[in-house]
Order: C-alpha cells, then sequence, then structure tokens
C-alpha cells in the first residue's frame, strides 16, 4: 500500500503474509537478503533503492543537475531491477552496487556532465571572489576559491579516472567497495585515483599551501 | 584541507537543496518497475505476422498489445483488426488468458498524479506558431456490443485511424475525423475579430467555436482547471461538483486536453493535479496501448455507464500514449474486464497546414462551401 506521510518513502510493498507461512524477509533485513527475496517479490526491491535513492540522486545530481539526475536514477534503478539476479550475495551493501549501476548511466551523458563542469569553471572564474585561489578572509583554500580550476580540472580528467575520484570524493566509497562498483581491481582503482589526483593537484598551484595533506609535502 | 576536501566542498555546493531525492523521482521509478514485473502479460498464441514491419523492439509489445485487444475476439464478440495490419485476423487465434493492467493497489493514484505534474511542470514545452495546426493521428479499434434484443445482428468490431488537425489559435478551421468515420470532418475556427465569447464557449454571433489547440491561458492551479474542464463542453453551471456526471466529464476532458492538445506546462500540470481530485481514481501498471507501447495508466469507473476510462501515460514523460475503455460488469455476453475501446496516440506534432503530416505527405481536405469554390 502507499504511505500517505509525505515523506520521501512514498510508496512501500505490501506487506508480506504474516504467521507462520511468513518466511519474508524482516523489514530491517539487509539489502543481500531483500534482493534474494525480490526475486519471488519483486515489490520487496522498493525496499532495497529507497535506502539509496537519496544517495544516489545527489551522487547524480552533482554530476549532471537535477533533471538528468533524475533520469539517469530512475534508470540505473531500473537497471539494477532487471539485474538483480546477478547481485553478489556475498555483499550485504548494495550502495556500492547501485552507485556502479549509476556511473554507468552517468557516462550515458559525459558531454552532458563535462558541459556541466565548464559551466561552472567559466561562472567561477568571472566571479570576483577568484581574484585569488586563496580565501582572502581566511588566507586558506577553499572550495569557493578554487571551483574554477577545480571543475576544468574535472572536466579534463580520463572519464574512468573521473568515476574513481567521484565515487571516493562524492559518494564515500571506499577503494575497496569502488573497485566492487566498477567491477575493476582494487589495484586499478587506487592507480586511477592516484592520476586523477595529480592532475587536480596540477591544477591547484595553491595546494603545496596545506600543511595536512601528507601527499603534497 | 587537501584536493579531496576541496572537492568534497565542492560536491556540497553543487548537490541538490534537498538532502532527499524527489518525491516524482520515486513515483515515476516504482512505476517503472512495477511494468517490469513479470506474470502480467497477456498469453498470445496468435499470428505472429501481425507484427511484421514493426521495430524488433516494439514487436513483443505489439503482440501483447494485440491480444489485449483481442481479448474482446476470444469471448466471441467478432475479430477485430488493427488498422495497417492488413487486416489479418487476430481474434480466433489469440489466446488473451487476461487482460493486462489490474488495477495495482500499492501504488496510490493521488501520488501519481501529483508527481506527474511536478514532473510535467519542470519540463517546460515550445510554444507552437499561432498560425499552425497540431496534428495527431492516433490508431483506434473498438466493439459495438449488441444489445440482448438484437443478438441476432451480432457485436460489431471496428478499426480506425483517427487524424486531427486542430488550428494552434483556434482562428482557423480544423480538421478532424471524427468517432469511427474515415472522412474527415471541419470545426469552423472563430477568427480573434469576430469572436466575442470566452474561449470554448459558442460564439453565437460567428456561428463557430473557438477551440484552439494551444491553450494558452488554461489555468494553472487545480481549482481554476476543475472548473475549466467542466466548462469545456458544458458551459457554465455543469452539473453538481463531485457527482458522477460531473467526475466523468471533467475525466473526460482533462484526457483530451493533454492528449490532442498542447498546453503550457503549468497547464498541463494542472490537469494533474484537477484529476487527482477525482474519488477512487486507480493506478493500472503494465497498461498497453493500442500500438504496444507500455505504460502506467489512471482508471475512472463509470459505474452508471459501465466502464472504466483509462488514459494511459509514458511511464517517464507522462505523455499520454493511449486510452481505452473496459467493462466493470458483465454487459450483453461480453465478460468484466472487455476492452471495447482502445486507442493509441501514434504521433503528435505541429504543422505549418490542416492535411499536411509531419513527414511531408498529405491528406486531401473535402470541398467545403467555404474552400475550394473559385
Amino acid at each position: 500500500m502507499t504511505s500517505t506521510d509525505g515523506g520521501a518513502r512514498v510508496l512501500r510493498p505490501r506487506k508480506p503474509p504474516q504467521g507462520d507461512l511468513d518466511t519474508g524477509p524482516p523489514p530491517t533485513a539487509g539489502d543481500a537478503a531483500l534482493v534474494a527475496a525480490s526475486l519471488q517479490e519483486p515489490e520487496l526491491f522498493s525496499l532495497v533503492y529507497e535506502r539509496h535513492a537519496n544517495a544516489m540522486y545527489r551522487f547524480a545530481y552533482r554530476r549532471l543537475g537535477p533533471d538528468l539526475a533524475q533520469d539517469a536514477v530512475s534508470d540505473a534503478i531500473l537497471e539494477a531491477f532487471r539485474f538483480r539476479h546477478r547481485y553478489d550475495q556475498e555483499r550485504a551493501d548494495a550502495r556500492p552496487w547501485l552507485l556502479g549501476i549509476l556511473t554507468h548511466q552517468i557516462s550515458q551523458h559525459r558531454r552532458a556532465e563535462r558541459s556541466r563542469y565548464r559551466t561552472l569553471s567559466r561562472a567561477a572564474a568571472s566571479a570576483d571572489v577568484q581574484d585569488t585561489h586563496l580565501d582572502p578572509v581566511a588566507g586558506q583554500v577553499t572550495a569557493q576559491t578554487v571551483r574554477a580550476p577545480l571543475a576544468a580540472a574535472l572536466r579534463q580528467l580520463a572519464d574512468r579516472d573521473r568515476d574513481v575520484l567521484l565515487l571516493v570524493a562524492w559518494a564515500d566509497l571506499s577503494y575497496q567497495e569502488v573497485a566492487h562498483a566498477l567491477a575493476i581491481p582494487v589495484g586499478t582503482v587506487r592507480s586511477r585515483l592516484n592520476r586523477a589526483r595529480r592532475m587536480l593537484r596540477q591544477a591547484l598551484p595553491d595546494l603545496h599551501l596545506l600543511l595536512d595533506d601528507e601527499e603534497s609535502r | 584541507m587537501n584536493d579531496i576536501d576541496l572537492l568534497r566542498e565542492l560536491g556540497t555546493d553543487l548537490g541538490p537543496a534537498e538532502d532527499t531525492a524527489p518525491l516524482e523521482l520515486l513515483v515515476r521509478t516504482q512505476a517503472r518497475i512495477l511494468d517490469e514485473r513479470p506474470g502480467k502479460i497477456l498469453l498470445f498464441n496468435g499470428s505472429h505476422h501481425l507484427t511484421r514491419g514493426r521495430p524488433f523492439a516494439r514487436t513483443l509489445t505489439a503482440a501483447a498489445s494485440v491480444a489485449a485487444v483481442a481479448l474482446v475476439g476470444a469471448l466471441a464478440v467478432g475479430t477485430l483488426a488493427r488498422p495497417g495490419d492488413d487486416g489479418a485476423a487476430f481474434g480466433p487465434g489469440a489466446v488473451a488468458e487476461r487482460a493486462d493492467g489490474s488495477v495495482d493497489t500499492r501504488l496510490d493514484a493521488g501520488h501519481f498524479l501529483l508527481a506527474a505534474a511536478v514532473t510535467v511542470r519542470a519540463h517546460p514545452a515550445a510554444v507552437p506558431d499561432p498560425a499552425g495546426y497540431v496534428y495527431t493521428r492516433s490508431d483506434q479499434a473498438g466493439v459495438d456490443l449488441a444489445s440482448t434484443n438484437d443478438k441476432h445482428q451480432g457485436n460489431r468490431s471496428w478499426t480506425n485511424v483517427r487524424e486531427a488537425w486542430l488550428s494552434v489559435d483556434g482562428n482557423h478551421d480544423s480538421w478532424l475525423t471524427p468517432g469511427q468515420s474515415t472522412q474527415l470532418g471541419r470545426l469552423r475556427g472563430c477568427p480573434v475579430t469576430t469572436r466575442s465569447s470566452a474561449p470554448n464557449e459558442e460564439d453565437a454571433d460567428a456561428d463557430c467555436l473557438h477551440q484552439p489547440a494551444y491553450i494558452a491561458d488554461a489555468p494553472t492551479t487545480k481549482k481554476a482547471m476543475l472548473d475549466y474542464l467542466c466548462r469545456t463542453t458544458d458551459g457554465p453551471g455543469c452539473g453538481t461538483q463531485g457527482s458522477a456526471e460531473w467526475n466523468s466529464d471533467v475525466f473526460q476532458h482533462g484526457s483530451d486536453l493533454l492528449s490532442e492538445r498542447v498546453a503550457p506546462a503549468p497547464a498541463r500540470a494542472a490537469v494533474f493535479e484537477a484529476l487527482s481530485a477525482l474519488p477512487d481514481m486507480k493506478v493500472v501498471t503494465n497498461a498497453t496501448a493500442l500500438d504496444g507501447r507500455r505504460g502506467t495508466s489512471i482508471a475512472f469507473d463509470d459505474v452508471e455507464s459501465n466502464r472504466r476510462s483509462e488514459i494511459i501515460f509514458d511511464s517517464r514523460t507522462y505523455e499520454v500514449i493511449g486510452q481505452r475503455h473496459t467493462l466493470l460488469q458483465a454487459e450483453d455476453g461480453a465478460t468484466p474486464g472487455t476492452v471495447i475501446w482502445a486507442e493509441a496516440v501514434i504521433e503528435k506534432s505541429v504543422v505549418a497546414q490542416p492535411g499536411l503530416r509531419p513527414d511531408g505527405s498529405r491528406r486531401k481536405l473535402p470541398c467545403t462551401h467555404w474552400i475550394c469554390l473559385p
């Protein structure tokens, strides 16, 4: 039935049958159990993606903007539903899996993503605050003060390097989770991430002023 | 602070204002997933050549749709042939175990419609050329059930291709094939200079009806749209709000506006909001339009006329892809759920002249005393 509480979790699946015959997963079941159960009761899949829809949306929104983000997330969830039988039951958390599929959907909009970064870098470069990379008040490097070169660097990264970098920075995935999401070895994650960060630093010359970045010292 | 931290800050700046995914995203995705569920498609044992010439991707769904309409045939009410399918009979060969599109109680029609309103409002459409025409081609099929007294005549099935060229600004004549007719009829447009009445109200002086295809000034709020939809054909005082007749009219007029006319995004959104005000609306997932496309429909039951009316939407864009009517109760030998009328909106576009199709071909307009005379 449908919730009417007006919250984000609008659509809820039917309750599983109660009593002795109820072999369905409890509401607190992990993602793996729910994905497995959804093979028999497809509506249970909504419990999985409702858990992660917010994170998916935020990730896609940052990369694509509001309109394409909705399409990408919806397409990704549908794709996940279609291929849920391939879900690795060893993985308790479906978030990396869903974000991996979402990353693939985002890759269908590469041009739009790059365009978003280009627009951002131009807008930021024309702003007065961009006269210096150092925050004039705090004397520190902030995202606000380096928006233009940061966005420009993101645009120039190789697509696969950007995917890894942003899964780490914007989706908070660990290296292992990124490897799982993109179906690549952890070593490849590390090398792509290193390459991406090196590019970023080259675009942000003031970073050498930062004391707590062990890799830039 | 290092480069990753800076990137995280940038991500925060670029992120959405709200931390939660939009309501319409969840509803739309849910509807698409429900469309994917197995087990709701008809069994089809018909002649596969019916789908000949169609794109491969649409073949299976076309077969399902063919069977959807053919369930009428399976009920021995005759044979339906889809327009353009060289008359091949698919009634007797099709085994329609069950119609697709049973009401899905897990989706709330109000939420679905409000999500549609939000989505539509966020995607403004281009304003058409006022001198142009909104061209719509719809494939239709139906069956006229014979009454008990006329059983010897049997039920009559029919198909039709409806074409309509509706004047964008309403100042020019519009042309369409009404009902089951294959002949073009004319709706006399009202030039602005002769119009003295409000839009959609008969202008006695000009003997015409100002019905622009592009309703630029359509209401943009739910309440105003409800009034507008009621007034569209019945004029002011079109019945008691909330009565069965009023509900039915609002549903039908809202459906017509969405399918064959064009309105600014806020007005189209208001139509969805207006429909959400009707009582006992239902959502039907896995609904199949006549041409095989699947979508999500909203259903309105008119108990008095024993009909369930459905508007079938593309589950992503909320564009109307078809309509259909099914029986609520058994009637004249046909069982509940029988599809008695179905339509698919095949093409909708703005063209420069009446009779001109988007592909450049032309349909000759019939002569009237207004045209064809030297």
